[in-house]
Order: C-alpha cells, then structure tokens, then sequence
C-alpha cells in the first residue's frame, strides 16, 4: 500500500514537472513571438514578401490563398484575434477584399485603421490598370471596381513596389532596423530579378500568344509577360459567362486565333471546357495567389515560375498535337 | 539600393492624393432590393407578391477610427399578412433603418456605437433581411419582437478581451422604436470564437429586457454557430434559444438550422419551435410549442443577385403552409453582403 503512494506521489512530481516545463516553453516562446512584429496578409504572396522583407523581425499571418477567390474569404469571426494583436497589416485595397476590411473594423486596433501608422498602402507606386472613365450614356454593368483593376500583384515590377511599400513602413515603424529591411528588400529584388531574367528567356518564343482569361484576375500578368488578352468569359465583372456572350467570343478567338483560357482553380472548370471544345483553345488552370501547402506554389516565385512554366508547357503540347496530326 | 528606396520614397510621396474615377467626397452607396412572392394555404389559398424592402445605404469614415452607416428602407408588408381583394394597400414609407456612428476604438480594447441600430441580440437580430439565411424571419423572433428586428435609438460599449481567444462582451442602453419595449430598454451580448482548421465554432449569449405593455419583460438567448468553410463549401448550423423571463421563466421558442453552400448554390432547411399565431383561450394550449420546418433552395444569378425558394410548414390547430419565392439584388459595395 506504502510503495503504491510512493509511486502515484512520484507520478504526481514527475507529472507536475512536465507541465511546468510545458509552460515555461510556452512562456518563452510567446515572449520570442512577442518581439516579432505581427504582420497580417489577406493573400499568400503579400506574406510571402512581408517575410521575404522582414525576416526573422516579422510574425505574418497569411488569412487566404490561391485556392480561394480574394474577394470572398469568409471573414471568420476568430481571425478577430490576428488583427486586435497585429502591428502592421498589409491589405489589397481597391474595393477587392472588403472581408480584410470589416476585421479591421472590428478588431479594435487602433494602429492599423486605415490612415493609421500600421495600415500600408500596398498599390502605391503600382500603375492601376482599367481605371474606368464613364462617358455619359455608357453602361455601367457588374462588379466593376472604380478605382481600377484590383489584382496588381502578379508582375514582377508591381510586387517589388509592393516589397518597398512594406520595407518603407516597416523602416519608418523600427527606424532602427531599417539596415535590415533595406538589405532583404536588396536580396528579394534580385531573386524576382534572377527568375524573371529565366522566365523571360524561357518564354520569348510564345511572346505575344493569344488568350482568354474568366475574370480580369491576370490582365497585369499578361501585359507584363506580353500575353495578348483578348477577351474575359465574363460578360462583365462578377457577371457568369452567358450563352450569347460565350458565343460572340468563340467567334472572337476564331478569328483571332486564340490559343489559350487562362482560369483560377476556383473558376466554373465546365464553362470553361465547353468554351475549348467550340474554339480548341487549351484549358490553362494557373494561379492568382501563391498557395503554402502545395510545394510548386509556395511562395510568390514559385507561384510565377509555375504560370509561365503551365503556360509554356500548354502550348507545346499544342503544338506536338497539331504535328502528329 | 538605399539610393532606390529614397527614389521610390520620393516617387510614391508625389502620386497625386487621387485616382481617377473615385469620388472621395462621396461616402459608399449602395441599394438592396428584396422582392417577394408569398402563397400561403391555411383553409383556403390566398397569395401576395411584394416589395419586401428597398435598402439604401450610405456608409462611409468620418475618421480613421470612427465611421458612419445610414440605412434608410421602404419596408412592405409583414410576412404572413395577406391583403383580400378590395382590402387598402399597405402603405410602402421610407424609414430610417439604422443610422449609427462607430468608434472603432474609445481606448484600451473598448468600442461603441451610438444612434438607431438593430439590437445586438443572438445571431438574427442585428442582420438585415438580405443577409438572412431564409426568406421570412424565424416565427420565434417574430413572436417576441413584433416586428422583424428589435431596434433602438441609443449606445452600446463593446469590449475586446485581451485574451488569446476571442472573446467580446457589450452592453447597450436604448429607446424604443419599434418592438415590444415601451420605452427604455437594455441588451448585452458575449460572444466568443474559435477556429480549428476548416472549422470555427461561434458562441454567444444575450439579453434584453425593459418595459412592456404589462410588466417588465427580460429575454435570455443563447447561440451557437457551426462553421465548416473548405474552399467553395460551406457547412452552416446556427441554432438559438430563447427564454422569456418575467414572474418566472418560459422557453420561448428556438430556430435551428442547417445549410450547405457551394459556389452558386446553397440549400438547406430550418426547424422551427415557438407559439402558434391562433388566439387560444386555453393557457396550457396557447403556451405550448409547436414545431415547424422549411426547405429552402437558394442560386446565385450574378455575384449581387439572387433567388431563393422556401417552403414553410408550421403545426398547430390550423396548420399553415407557405411558399415563398425571393428576388435580391444589389447595387454597389454593400451589395458583396449577398454572397452565400
């Protein structure tokens, strides 16, 4: 009976040990996460350069990735929490992501309201593309940003404005790391250099092709890597392809001879089939957003890398079908 | 490099305050139609089709930390109500819905709202009827507000624990505008969320209690939310009970429901628990609970568009079926509420 107390008493020590250790490592690691600077992304590839600028200075907290569309994300209401502790927060602006917006309202922190010292205006020094100019008697249909074309974030140039709009603040915000931001902002500029220079030399014999894309998502993409888009599968923006206008574009990419639709992988893949089956253009599922859980898109490199490698990949094998024919 | 980031300093310091195509004075407006076709079959057939509500909204920041909304709506007849042949039209006013500043932050975690708000009670009350699940509102709501929403003129102070879990509690003074309450009421709230994985789990608890006709009226809420949200799919259950407490405490009723919601389509169905309409003399009889359900198919026309079908069937001595048909449709930024 004496022995058996003894054995629950040293299971009791042992047991309190192990949950004292368990706390202090919490306590510690929490203090280690405390230092950093919290950083909150509605998307992947802000994240993914908000980490690239800040390094090891930086906690980010990514809510969404390109398996989703940007524009609904279903605010969930314990993302609260991110948004009450974060210090910076890096939005996409131009009426896109609304959700990332009503957090900001509710979190109850002041330092990322807009306007406020946390808040980036992440497009700045980005040229806006599709500014709408309404003349008198246009129409004015869909969901159609007035401000401009909201997913500026794909090119190349566009993201490395968007790494120096995030080393800017994050230099005026911890003056005194500013060195550091100053010297990864250096380092992520020539890696997208060093890709790019790749995917350009990779990709200058399918210079100018053709393409359709569902939504306006990769307009920016396109007009840097000289891809001519010729039409959307929406009617509009926000509007789903109709039968007539499905119709009037197949005659489009006909005579055009589009090659390629280009589509998110959230996009109706049967509007889409249908649209190749008419015209033969190729089916190219490629990415808006970097996606952290699929190596091949893990970061906002990889994510470009892939594009224009899908791409490429699409024509030839186009082009090795029309050869065996 | 340090040269470039003083340049692009310099550069992006010098874009002009502006862009094309956005009116900053303005603040965002927006319109929300709800269109509603209502056959209800209770002895004989009688059916209505109506202009539920036309909603506008102005909404915008007075500063960074505070913003104003303003819903003015034309608001139609009641769900339920039938106009016989010959009988006067219920006459469509504007009315002035909501109308409230926000103090994003008053200090240390606390914020508020002031002026004429849907009261913050469970999970229904404070959303306007385009962002409501169903067609009509849950017959338990109906029963204990009188109208669609509770609202009030007046203020409430929210608090944001500093936890490392959501957890927000508030509290709330108001006058009456329409409702139950004669005069001054009070509401709080606590609510708390947790998300694990695709899952998120919602909680919360409410009351609100001032004077009525007869006595002084407290109601007890409680609710929970089940969110499973993977990519396009969405799994929904809200369930929210409610007790009336006054001399002593009575169940008032409760609506559950379940929805499951992929790309354009939504479908899913709500159980209903609460007090028939019928004028019972017998109190046992008028007290008791009777149990409904309603079916309800919804599709996205457009991202701002919607239909939704609901059939309704609620038990009681004269059993009631109703079939509702629904148009929404939305014009600027408030519209994206009409996503499922």
């Amino acid at each position: 009976m004496g022995k058996q107390k003894k054995i629950i008493s040293l299971a009791k020590i042992v047991l309190l040990n192990q949950v004292l250790l368990f706390l202090l490592s919490i306590t510690e690691k929490s203090s280690a996460e405390a230092k950093k600077i919290k950083v909150v992304s509605p998307i992947c590839t802000f994240a993914d350069i908000a980490k690239n600028i800040g390094g090891d200075r930086v906690d980010v907290i990514n809510l969404s990735d390109g398996l989703n569309d940007p524009h609904f994300v279903e605010p969930r209401p314990s993302m609260i929490i991110h948004m009450r502790n974060a210090e910076v927060v890096i939005p996409i602006g131009l009426r896109l992501d609304l959700w990332f917006f009503s957090l900001i309202e509710k979190s109850a922190n002041p330092k990322i309201f807009e306007g406020s010292s946390g808040f980036i205006r992440t497009y700045e020094g980005v040229r806006i593309l599709e500014v709408p100019e309404y003349k008198f008697g246009q129409p004015r249909i869909g969901d159609i940003h007035p401000e401009g074309n909201p997913h500026y974030w794909l090119p190349p140039d566009n993201a490395k404005a968007i790494a120096m709009n995030i080393a800017k603040k994050l230099s005026e915000l911890y003056p005194e790391d500013k060195e550091f931001f100053i010297k990864n902002t250096e380092i992520f500029t020539k890696k997208i250099d060093e890709a790019v220079e790749d995917l350009k030399r990779e990709f200058s014999r399918f210079e100018g092709v053709k393409a359709v894309q569902y939504h306006k998502t990769f307009t920016y993409f396109a007009d840097f890597f000289k891809i001519k888009i010729v039409g959307e599968m929406e009617p509009y923006p926000g509007i789903p392809p109709t039968p007539s206008h499905i119709s009037q574009l197949a005659e489009k990419m006909k005579k055009e001879g589009v090659e390629l639709i280009i589509y998110e992988p959230f996009r109706n893949k049967k509007d889409v089939e249908k649209l190749s089956k008419i015209t033969s253009a190729i089916p190219t599922q490629i990415y808006a957003d970097c996606v952290p859980q699929i190596n091949e898109l893990k970061d906002y490199i990889s994510l470009i890398r892939y594009n224009i490698r899908k791409i490429i990949l699409n024509i030839e094998e186009r082009e090795n079908n029309k050869k065996e024919k | 490099m340090e040269i470039a980031f003083a340049l692009f300093s310099v550069l992006i310091s010098q874009e002009p305050p502006t862009l094309k195509g956005r009116a900053l004075l303005n603040p965002d407006i927006s319109a929300i139609g709800n269109i509603v076709n209502q056959t209800i079959l209770q002895n004989k057939i009688k059916n209505e089709f109506f202009t539920k509500e036309f909603e506008f909204a102005f909404q915008g920041y007075l500063y960074p930390s505070i913003r104003a909304d303003i819903f003015l709506a034309t608001h139609g007849p009641k769900f339920g109500d039938v106009h016989e042949h010959g009988e006067e039209e219920t006459h469509i006013g504007v009315n002035l819905e909501e109308a409230y500043v926000s103090l994003l932050n008053i200090w240390g975690g606390f914020s508020g709202k002031v002026g004429r708000k849907f009261i913050e009670f469970g999970k229904f009350n404070p959303l306007h009827p385009e962002q409501w699940l169903y067609v009509d509102p849950p017959k338990v709501i109906q029963n204990i507000f009188g109208t669609e929403n509770l609202i009030g003129d007046g203020g409430q102070i929210e608090f944001l624990l500093p936890l490392p879990f959501l957890l927000k509690i508030q509290g709330g003074i108001f006058r009456n505008s329409e409702g139950p309450f004669q005069d001054i009421f009070y509401s709080s709230r606590a609510f708390s969320s947790f998300g694990i994985s695709d899952f998120e789990v919602s909680f919360g608890a409410s009351y609100v209690g001032g004077k009525t006709e007869k006595e002084l009226s407290n109601f007890i809420g409680g609710d929970i939310t089940l969110n499973y949200i993977k990519g396009y799919t969405k799994l929904t259950f809200i369930s929210e009970p409610i007790f009336s407490i006054d001399e002593k405490s009575k169940f008032a009723g409760f609506y559950s429901s379940l929805f499951y919601s992929t790309g354009r389509f939504q479908v899913g169905f709500r159980i209903d628990g609460a007090k028939p309409d019928e004028e019972i003399e017998d109190e046992h009889t008028r007290n008791k609970i009777s149990f409904g359900i309603s079916p309800i198919f919804a599709f996205l026309l457009t991202e701002t568009t919607k239909i939704r079908f609901q059939y309704s069937f609620f038990a009681s001595d004269k059993p009631k079926h109703t079939v509702f048909f629904q148009l929404l449709f939305g014009l600027g930024p408030h519209s994206h509420v009409l996503q499922f």
